[in-house]
């Protein structure tokens, strides 16, 4: 005997009714199948011992399923799910009969259709009988028919239905018939990647908490390896004593599976940025992906062990602060001297993606001319003359060094501007300008200075070696 | 000279500059400025002349010539040619890298493809550049990708002579930067001074302050300093002013598929590329004196201008000893006996000769007798070809066309002005439109002119697509990174009814789709949005256009292929093929016009008589009743709603009041309020009066109410003193859909002229708000005139040959204001007998048969039927089979061509003949009952191949035995075993008689037939309710006309129409039809904004309110509406929004 639980999802109060239903049929049978997430099935053969009294005391067969479907009843109303329950001698009957019907529904053997004829024909599951990429047109050929509930399904001639319709046909005839046959396809209850702890007592050390971190670190890794996986972000949640939460992700440049390294990644990252209060609960969660392919080219130049690496990076990162280590990249955009920091990676890889070495006998294609960027950029007081700067005047905020003195060769202006749709529209004016330097102590200067066309202000950007 | 005078005279000259290298918004995504904005700015700045190098095309030159021509500044044209670079490597087919010699130069990978930009010296230069945008375009299919329209180096110096070359910017041919080569900057260079010649290549100079495009420039310098090549400050501009900065960014973006987020050095590094003025460049190459004085030098060598065109009208051949004069002057006399002797109350054939006389002395001064033979030669071969044919328009107003046979509107009797066809004064072509069947006959026609004057001595007019509407408004959202509900939202804001609210202003309309105009993305999206509205898009193929050249017209306009195969189109739309004086002619499909062809054919195979158009009784009274009680459903341009409810009180009785018909429906008369004023005085409710005296005898025809174009421009003749040239421009102005100024322009000088006639206050207001409201749309009489020949034609086929017109109606779907479903009801009520679709009776088309007994549906109850039903002759309606949805022609006609040979005899038969029939197809023809006369125990029937005469009588006698007892469902269920292989198992299974499946209800065969046809030949859907209705005291449409105005009256049915025009306030117009004609409704915009979804969604609707009943008219002023829920498949209404 078959039992199929329906119920519906209540997504207001945040719970998810397929797991509920899961949930709820393990407590009866561990063969339970997820037909939907609104459906499952269940197979409670063998229960009488448990809701009725023994076969021989001569307890209907009915008596037994009642209670069982009073009891499934009774605890999915506990777990707050209204479901609709039936029992039957085939899982397909139950299955149709708790999508349609109210409540509990009995179906002895053999009465499938009886109790089922009636049912419009848009309620019959094609997916039970394995059939999805003709199901349209099945559809529309019963529709035409004018073949209305599974009863007009069922008396439909077999020979004249398969001859029409092929073995889908038939196959979906004997789904209205009730006389479907099939096993159910057993629910593997997923390994969880996620290992949690109530502390009994709040922790506030950072030792105390290594130990902890630890012991679920061990499980996890243990876990990722019992299915031949790693991880690429480790993601901390700690509940903390002020009922505030504390979440931290770390992103790993490769997939990895070693617990001493993210033990120390993660100790490193919480010392970084430390929880404000007490710590009462804590939770781990890897996100499992493929473990990474570790034979590499034999041509490919030793690199640093990406653990060891990732190490390296997270201490830098605790010393200067995050936004200060990496590797920059170029924006695409006309916007001057526009980057990012990207988070640095070694190509691991083989060296398809790698930067190609200059040829021996070709020059670099770059002006020879090197430029030293000031960043930020210097304030300056420029005087023009012609609208040419003749005069200019800087010093760096943190340097002793000065440029000033008169211009005496000036090339530009260089006009850009962009990003005319965004409120931080820039535009400016470069020029490049050679600069006495009225101190005789110091060398003249070739060096780029700018007009913020916005704020009219006059900046040196940089000079050129 | 000395080098101190150079420099002396340089100085001199500082102050000038010419702008020799702009491109505009007709370069398509690579220019924001109209023509007609450089040319404004070019004016302000107070330079001379500017050129115009739009990418591979002049399609902008008309428009930036004319312009140029109105503000006095000389418009050079040019254009940048995409060529492929000579003297690169080129991939072979078989991987290796190879270098392929083409002639002295080598020719490149077709990727390697450099612009070219130059400029139009001379008319053979033009001509050469004409060629070479032609040559270029017609090799490779239309929306080719870039760098596979291109032309190669050789095919560049061929058409070099009379073009001056320019070394471009940063796409042109010296294209490189520090990376680059300058020794093959030199070489090609001199390559280019070979192809173009010494002193035709001029070194080009762009300053935009950017460090790479100076280095490119003292490369460039240095090598026209070696090669001695002048130099040429250009400014390479792309937009008029430095704003429209940002909308060359956005097509930027449009253009590479990217957001502006996105599109990073894709975008322009700064706002340089706008005109600048003389001052400006002169300061910006102050270093360079000569490179701005070499702007001048080179503007005073182009001397071609766009009024050299060099276009020629075809001469039409004619017989040796016959001059195109007397040949004409033949054609028209031997057609004007014909007309005017024949009768029919024309008026005397001296008098017609005297107005032809006059016309063909202005055609033969004015050289106009090709033209006439051209289109007479058309009009001889749709003759010839059985091809209907009409001309509409202004040559209705010719006696010479009414000869020839191009117009059947005679202008003679109906006094129509000759002037407003032709006049001397003008100086421009005649325009003569020609109304072809639509579809294959008219396609027949215009291949005949391609045919006759070769490929590239024809082509079609192009259509500029602008951005407008939703599809800017998503483009341009979409480049500022809008998610998808936001675009949706923005762009619903452009309105798709019709109607748009005074009161709406912008602010309003963003709010209420929730959307802020305080957000800085929001403003900017608003913003660009307008800043692109009427911007050119891309090009299109005008419906019927066609320009003929004497010669090669690709070299008087550059030729593109078109989207349809066989086609060509000019780079010119229609009105600036009219500027620039090339004569085109219309061939204009209209679907009436195959009604009207294949009416006549049916009733030629089927009444067996002969029905001619052009002597058709004018003054039918059956015509006229039909029309006055507005029973015109079918019927050309008179069966819309607005035409329904004016027909009962303008109530025609003759020919002229249904010109007058056909052009009072139009916005122009409706939004200058002539309509009420004409109906009032026509049933004398009012005095007719005139705004001015002098203008009786312009107004008297139709009322002292101007209706008309040629009413309007006299009215403008007398009251203001406009000439004939004034009055024209008048005219051209009102169809001008590009610029309100130019109206705005003549509204001031009309104003001035009446002032100057002491015509003042409130009468020259009426005047001008007369004129001004034809801008929206009115008809000329002349144009009215033809329409409404087809209109009568239609009526009277209608009234008289109800199948015939019928059937050729539905044959010629979709077409005309109603679906299908309108029809046939329409039909069925005016007592036409109509059977349904049978694969062993119909054919593709709609045919007509005996009326056989019991084999076909009346459709309507005897009550229902139209008082005084057309049926003259007992013929009824067979659906063909292309009435079934889904079933393919191929199909259709195979079962058609099989069913020739024999009958069929079951549907195994009907499957294993007809091999094209798919399953889905054959189910198709099962579901509409087209296969219940083929059933499974015929096949018992005895019938082999070679079966008799005898033989074929006992199977359609058992046929239609069957049918009649037979129902779809049985079809269906055999459809699905003979489409299906049965396999060995099967093959030999025999099948029980009959099927298990339950026969069809009668609303089932409804839904089965609105689902697969479209309509139902049994009873109107509404008929069903009928019984339900009564209870609900809902009255029928036929009802209303016996209830008193005023009275509350609810009533029902399926929606047809729904309507919200420009011209009608708000208020919302439907048509609800129910089993005994059309009721309709009136909606106040307060009540169709209660009840939007209702009014707009649901296909039935109940609809309470008051009664109006005035004059005939009769409608209802909806109170109350309410959604009916009748389950059926719907048919769709027409919605007009």
């Amino acid at each position: 005997m078959f039992a199929c639980i329906y119920g519906r999802a209540f997504p207001e109060r945040g719970r998810d009714a397929a797991t509920l239903l899961i949930d709820l049929a393990f407590t009866f049978s561990p063969l339970v199948e997820q037909t939907g997430t609104d459906t499952v099935v269940l197979d409670v053969d063998g229960q009488e011992l448990l809701f009725g009294a023994p076969v021989s005391s001569g307890v209907p067969e009915t008596d037994w399923a009642l209670n069982i479907a009073n009891e499934i009843t009774r605890r999915a109303t506990l777990s707050d799910v209204k479901v609709n329950v039936s029992i039957a001698a085939n899982p397909d009957v139950a299955i149709h009969a708790a999508r349609s019907f109210k409540g509990i529904t009995l179906i002895p053997v053999g009465e499938g259709l009886r109790k089922l004829g009636g049912l419009p024909l848009k309620m019959l599951d094609y997916s039970l009988a394995g059939i999805s990429q003709k199901a349209e047109e099945i559809r529309e050929t019963l529709r035409l028919w004018g073949v209305r509930t599974f009863g007009d399904f069922a008396d439909l001639p077999v020979a004249g239905v398969a001859q029409r319709l092929g073995q889908e046909g038939v196959r979906l005839q004997k789904l209205a018939q009730g006389k479907s046959e099939r096993h159910l396809h057993l629910f593997q209850p997923p390994v969880g990647f996620e290992q949690a702890l109530e502390l009994e007592h709040p922790v506030a050390e950072l030792e105390s908490l290594s130990f902890i971190f630890a012991r679920l670190l061990n499980q996890l890794c243990t876990n990722l390896n019992s299915q031949a996986l790693a991880t690429n972000e480790l993601c901390l949640y700690l509940k903390l004593e002020d009922k505030t939460k504390y979440k931290r992700a770390i992103t790993l440049p490769v997939p990895m599976c070693d617990p001493k390294i993210f033990l120390r990644l993660l100790l490193i990252d919480i010392e970084s940025k430390p929880p404000q209060a007490a710590i009462i609960a804590v939770m781990i969660r890897a996100e499992p992906v493929k473990p990474r392919e570790l034979q590499t080219g034999l041509f490919i130049p030793l690199a640093p062990e990406p653990e060891k690496l990732e190490l390296t990076l997270a201490r830098l990162a605790k010393l200067v602060g995050a936004e200060n280590v990496g590797s920059p990249e170029l924006l695409n955009t006309h916007r001057p001297d526009a980057f990012r920091m990207t988070k640095f990676r070694l190509n691991y890889r083989s060296g398809k993606n790698a930067r190609p070495a200059l040829s021996a006998g070709r020059m670099p294609e770059l002006p020879a001319m090197g430029f030293r960027v000031f960043r930020p950029p210097w304030p300056a007081e420029v005087q023009s003359m012609q609208q040419r700067p003749a005069r200019i005047n800087a010093r760096g905020a943190s340097s002793s060094y000065v440029i000033r003195g008169q211009v005496v060769c000036a090339s530009g202006p260089w006009r850009t501007s962009g990003d005319w749709w965004r409120a931080d529209l820039w535009a400016r004016d470069e020029w490049d300008v050679a600069v006495r330097s009225s101190n005789s102590e110091q060398s003249d200067v070739l060096c780029r200075v700018y007009r913020d066309l916005q704020s009219e202000e006059w900046f040196v950007e940089g000079v050129y070696d | 000279m000395t080098k101190e005078s150079r420099r002396r005279e340089a100085e001199g000259r500082k102050q000038e500059y010419v702008e020799l290298h702009a491109r505009s918004a007709f370069s398509f995504l690579q220019g924001a400025a109209t023509p007609e904005e450089l040319i404004a700015v070019c004016a302000e700045l107070k330079m001379p002349s500017m050129a115009l190098l739009d990418r591979d095309g002049v399609y902008g030159a008309a428009r930036f010539h004319l312009a140029g021509k109105k503000l006095g500044v000389k418009a050079h044209i040019g254009a940048e040619i995409a060529v492929r670079s000579p003297k690169s490597k080129v991939q072979s087919p078989t991987g290796d890298r190879q270098t392929l010699d083409v002639g002295r130069w080598t020719l490149s990978s077709p990727k390697k493809v450099f612009s070219v930009p130059v400029l139009v010296r001379n008319r053979a230069g033009y001509r050469n550049l004409c060629r070479l945008i032609t040559l270029m375009k017609l090799r490779v299919p239309k929306h080719a990708k870039p760098g596979e329209c291109a032309v190669t180096p050789d095919e560049l110096a061929e058409h070099a002579a009379g073009l001056i070359c320019l070394t471009g910017g940063s796409d042109g041919p010296l294209r490189f930067n520090h990376h680059g080569d300058p020794e093959k900057a030199q070489r090609t260079t001199e390559w280019l001074i070979d192809v173009f010649g010494k002193g035709n290549v001029y070194a080009e100079l762009q300053r935009h302050f950017n460090r790479e495009e100076e280095a490119r420039n003292h490369a460039v310098i240095e090598i026209a300093r070696r090669l001695k090549s002048p130099l040429l400050a250009t400014n390479g501009v792309s937009y008029a002013t430095r704003g429209q900065r940002q909308v060359a960014d956005v097509f930027t973006c449009i253009r590479n598929h990217v957001r502006l987020e996105t599109a990073g050095r894709l975008l322009a590094s700064n706002s340089e590329r706008f005109v600048k003025s003389p001052p400006e460049m002169a300061e910006l190459f102050a270093d360079l004196p000569e490179a701005i004085a070499n702007t001048i030098e080179l503007s005073s060598r182009l001397e071609f201008s766009l009024k050299d065109l060099g276009y020629e009208f075809p001469k039409y051949p004619v017989p040796p000893g016959e001059t195109m004069t007397s040949f004409l002057r033949r054609r028209t006399y031997e057609g004007a006996r014909g007309r005017y002797l024949g009768g029919h109350g024309s008026p005397t054939f001296a008098r017609a000769q005297k107005q032809i006389e006059h016309e063909l002395a202005l055609i033969e001064k004015l050289k106009l007798e090709g033209y006439f033979l051209i289109v007479w030669d058309i009009i001889e071969f749709c003759k010839r070809n059985g091809i209907l044919v009409q001309g509409r328009g202004s040559a209705a107003n010719s006696a010479v066309c009414y000869s020839l046979g191009i117009t059947a509107v005679d202008p003679v009797g109906m006094e129509l002005l000759f002037e407003r066809f032709l006049s001397e004064e003008r100086g421009e072509w005649p325009d003569i439109d020609l109304d072809l069947p639509s579809g294959d006959q008219r396609e027949r026609a215009i291949q005949y002119v391609y045919q006759r004057y070769g490929k590239l001595g024809a082509a079609m007019t192009a259509n500029v697509i602008t951005y407008r509407g939703r599809s800017a408004a998503r483009e341009v959202g979409k480049v500022l990174g809008f998610d998808e509900e936001t675009l949706g939202r923005l762009s619903s804001l452009v309105h798709t009814w019709e109607w748009k609210d005074p009161k709406d202003t912008t602010a309003r309309q963003f709010k209420e789709a929730g959307l802020d105009l305080r957000d800085r993305r929001i403003r900017k999206f608003f913003q660009l949005y307008q800043a692109v509205q009427d911007l050119p898009r891309h090009l299109g193929q005008h419906s019927g256009g066609m320009v003929i050249c004497q010669g090669q017209l690709d070299s008087v306009v550059p030729l593109e292929p078109a989207a349809m195969p066989g086609r060509v189109v000019v780079q010119w739309d229609k009105e600036d093929c009219a500027d620039l004086g090339i004569i085109k002619v219309d061939l204009l499909g209209l679907g009436m016009m195959a009604v009207l062809e294949e009416s006549l054919q049916i009733i030629r195979d089927d009444y067996r008589e002969e029905v001619d158009l052009a002597h058709l009784p004018p003054d039918d009274p059956q015509v006229y009743r039909a029309l006055q009680q507005a029973d015109t459903i079918g019927m050309f341009q008179i069966e819309s709603r607005a035409q329904m409810s004016c027909l009962p009180r303008l109530r025609p009785q003759k020919f002229y009041d249904i010109v007058v018909q056909v052009a009072i429906i139009r916005p122009g008369p409706i939004v200058g309020n002539m309509v009420n004023p004409y109906l009032s005085r026509r049933l004398g409710r009012a005095p007719i009066t005139y705004a001015h005296p002098d203008l009786e005898a312009v107004l008297k025809r139709t009322l002292g109410v101007p209706l008309f174009q040629e009413q309007l421009l006299k009215m403008a003749m007398i009251c203001a003193g406009f000439s004939g040239g004034e009055a024209e421009e008048l005219r051209r102005a009102m169809g001008f859909k590009r610029s309100e100024q130019r109206m705005r322009d003549i509204e001031v000088k009309l104003r001035h002229g009446m002032t100057a006639k002491g015509i003042t206050g409130q009468t020259q207001d009426e005047i001008v708000q007369s004129i001004a409201s034809f801008a929206l749309y009115g008809f000329p009489e002349s144009h009215a005139a033809s329409f409404a020949l087809i209109a009568y034609a239609s009526a009277y086929l209608k009234c008289h040959y109800l199948a015939a017109f019928t059937a050729a109606t539905l044959n010629n779907q979709p077409m005309g204001f109603y679906q299908p479903f309108t029809i046939i009801k329409d039909a069925q009520r005016h007592g036409l007998k109509v059977k349904p679709v049978d694969v062993t009776r119909s054919n593709w088309e709609c045919t007509l048969e005996a009326e056989g007994a019991g084999d076909g549906v009346w459709g309507v109850d005897s009550n229902e039927l139209h008082p005084k039903p057309y049926t003259r002759h007992p013929l009824a309606l067979r659906l063909g089979l292309r009435c079934v949805r889904g079933l393919r022609e191929e199909a259709g006609r195979a079962i058609v061509s099989a069913r020739t040979e024999r009958p069929f005899t079951s549907l195994d038969d009907l499957h294993q003949r007809v091999t094209e029939l798919r399953k889905d197809e054959l189910r198709k023809l099962a579901a509409v009952g087209a296969l219940n006369f083929i059933q499974t125990d015929v096949r018992q029937t005895s019938v082999c191949r070679d079966c008799d005469k005898e033989a074929e009588k006992k199977i359609n006698d058992k046929l239609k035995f069957v049918g009649q007892n037979a129902n779809r469902r049985d079809a269906l269920w055999q459809v699905e075993r003979v489409a299906r292989n049965p396999g060995p198992l099967y093959e030999s299974l025999a099948e029980d008689n009959g099927s298990p499946l339950v026969p069809m209800t009668l609303n089932e065969r409804l839904n089965a037939d609105l689902h697969g046809t479209g309509m139902t030949i049994g009873r109107h859907p509404m008929a069903h309710q009928r019984a339900w209705l009564n209870t609900l005291k809902v009255a029928r449409a036929a009802d209303l006309k016996n209830l008193r105005n005023g009275v509350w009256v609810r009533v029902a049915g399926w929606v047809i129409v729904r309507q919200r025009p420009g011209t009608a306030k708000g208020f919302v117009f439907l048509s609800l039809e129910d089993e005994t004609g059309i009721a309709n409704v009136i909606v106040t915009p307060q009540l169709f904004e209660v009840n939007r979804l209702a009014l707009v969604d649901s296909p039935f609707l109940l609809i309470e309110g008051v009664l109006q009943h005035q004059d005939n008219v009769i409608s209802v002023k909806a109170k109350r509406v309410e959604p009916l829920q009748i389950k059926l498949e719907s048919v769709g209404s027409h919605d007009f929004h």
